[in-house]
């Protein structure tokens, strides 16, 4: 004889994720190593941004997690910095998640460092519903893809501690306007910081390294107590 | 795209709780989806019906989806409002100081086919 028993609950779906972005994390703290999550659509310039920023950076140690769908493209420019670097390659998923990331350190432990950066798969969508563990999510935003970005998609933007403007030197050749953009993203998050930067020009580099430099001194703090 | 992840965890889930009901198999799960969760009910429920085979207790269970529209409170109006002009923004055009509902993405009930006597009950 057969029973229809409904059982009811409240089961987050992304539950198994959280926890385990919660033991990455405590992790992190107990190496004091500070994770940037770094997120934007393809061709944002987040690679770029990280060859700018890692050597800025020393004498502090830096390590990096690449994530791509297929090759090590990214890792290889990387690489030529001097620092370790452990590629993901998700083959079809479009992001990281925290099991890939706790995989990785676990089956190739990075050497002891003050900065772990982390490079998303390219995609405005999905990495935003995937915490990593990480202390700070950067969303970088380069001036050629158009100011409207945060209304198209809110999620990522309104889940981020920073916004960083890429390849602002371009900005006499494009309509984009940095007010704008950033009215729309102060809608969805009023804590978020901004950055204008260009690694051509290097123009809004201190600025960005110094936000880096004050929230890892700030991290060391929180975690000494 | 995550649809698929989303999928996989929902018949993680739904499989281990038929596994803590002896002779049971999954009719059906129930989840809520914000509006502003990323995710479109229709690959979820593509990508449910795909991967479901590969978990015996939930090969012939089906997804039901429960669609929660996005409601804020408006910064000017100071109210509720239902009708957003886009995620986090008020149709008048001010931003949202908190989003009350729109943000969900969970499983609210399993129905299970069990093959032992009645037994309901609830965890939350």
């Amino acid at each position: 004889m057969h029973e229809i028993v409904d059982e009811h609950m409240i089961e987050r779906i992304l539950g198994a994720n959280e926890e385990l972005a919660a033991h990455n994390r405590q992790d992190f703290d107990e190496d004091e190593l500070l994770v940037i999550n770094f997120m934007s659509a393809p061709g944002a310039g987040k690679t770029s941004l990280l060859e700018a920023t890692i050597p800025r950076l020393k004498p502090k140690a830096c390590g990096i997690i690449e994530g791509d769908m297929v090759g090590e493209l990214d890792a290889e420019r990387l690489r030529v910095l001097g620092v370790p670097v452990r590629q993901i390659c998700t083959g079809r998923s479009c992001h990281l998640d925290a099991q890939m990331v706790a995989r990785s350190l676990h089956a190739e432990p990075l050497p002891k460092t003050d900065y772990l950066f982390i490079e998303n798969v390219g995609n405005l969508v999905c990495p935003a519903e995937f915490n990593l563990g990480e202390h700070k999510r950067v969303v970088l935003l380069s001036v050629t893809e158009g100011d409207d970005k945060p209304i198209k998609y809110p999620v990522i933007f309104r889940n981020c501690d920073a916004v960083v403007f890429t390849k602002t030197d371009l900005l006499p050749y494009v309509k984009f306007s940095i007010a704008r953009c950033m009215e729309h993203i102060m809608q969805l998050n009023h804590s978020a910081k901004f950055f204008c930067t260009s690694v051509s020009t290097n123009v809004g580099m201190d600025e960005w390294i110094q936000w880096l430099e004050t929230t890892r001194t700030l991290h060391r703090q929180c975690i000494a107590i | 795209m995550h649809e698929a992840t989303i999928a996989t965890n929902i018949l993680s889930i739904a499989e281990s709780r038929s596994a803590a009901l002896p002779g049971s198999s999954v009719l059906r799960v129930y989840v809520r989806i914000g509006d502003f969760r990323n995710i479109d009910s229709g690959s979820l429920k593509f990508a449910f019906d795909a991967l479901k085979a590969d978990y015996p207790r939930c090969s012939k269970s089906e997804l039901v989806v429960e669609q929660v529209a996005a409601v804020g409170r408006c910064m000017r109006q100071h109210q509720y409002c239902p009708s957003l002009l886009n995620a986090y923004s008020c149709s008048c055009g001010a931003g949202l100081n908190c989003l009350m509902q729109g943000e969900e993405l969970e499983i609210f009930k399993c129905t299970f086919e069990t093959a032992t006597r009645e037994a309901n009950f609830e965890t939350v």
